[in-house]
């Protein structure tokens, strides 16, 4: 095994879906942590997204651009909270994490691909950005 | 000794405490457990399949239950 080195990561930052939009217009790249399934799915629609398993993030986390703003985010963000504090671990700095996630993203009738429908089985308690 | 255990808490990090804990007895090593659960701590040391098992500091297995033997030779 190799040799680890123990660092203190500071606090991920964390965006609402709200914010996520604005700065994915202003050039922001989306990664969706979800499995391929779940992309199939609905999927993030209207921005510059690339799909990056969680389960294959130790293998192609070189893939995340270092020089532009960059937002990890998956169902409800806790796969991407931990798919951003490996991206800071490998000393990325322009990293945030959406929370919660897609459902909140297609409640606030940002764009998706595939069917609304899928969305009922991700149903959250609102608290972003003052609530439904 | 000290042997951090990585994990959020599912059942392959708590079998793999058991396991540590119980060579550790058995063969009357003077070991430190410690559980760590906290995502940021976990990922802190580079760590995103767990269980992980520290041992002095360095991350010497992750991403399964260890097996007796392995365990037999973190303890030395």
């Amino acid at each position: 095994m190799n040799e680890t080195v123990k660092k203190d990561l500071a606090e991920a930052r964390e965006v609402c879906p709200t914010t996520s939009e604005r700065l994915l217009r202003e050039g922001a790249l989306l990664v969706d942590v979800r499995e391929p399934d779940e992309v199939a799915q609905v999927g993030f629609g209207g921005c510059e997204v690339i799909n990056i398993p969680l389960s294959e993030l130790e293998a192609r986390w070189r893939e995340v651009p270092r020089d532009r703003d960059v937002i990890l985010a998956c169902a409800i963000g806790e796969r991407s909270l931990k798919a951003t504090y490996f991206l800071m671990y490998q000393g990325y700095e322009r990293v945030a994490n959406m929370r919660p996630g897609i459902g909140r993203w297609a409640k606030r009738g940002f764009p998706i691909t595939g069917s609304a429908e899928n969305i009922a089985t991700m149903e959250e308690v609102s608290t972003c950005c003052g609530g439904t | 000794m000290e042997i951090k255990i990585l994990g959020p808490g599912c059942a392959k990090c708590k079998t793999t405490v058991d396991l540590i804990d119980r060579v550790a007895k058995e063969t009357g090593k003077d070991v430190t457990l410690e559980k760590v659960e906290d995502m940021r701590q976990i990922v802190g040391y580079g760590v995103m399949s767990t269980p992980g098992v520290v041992v002095g500091g360095k991350v010497v297995h992750t991403g399964s239950v260890p097996t007796r033997d392995q365990v037999l030779s973190w303890l030395g």
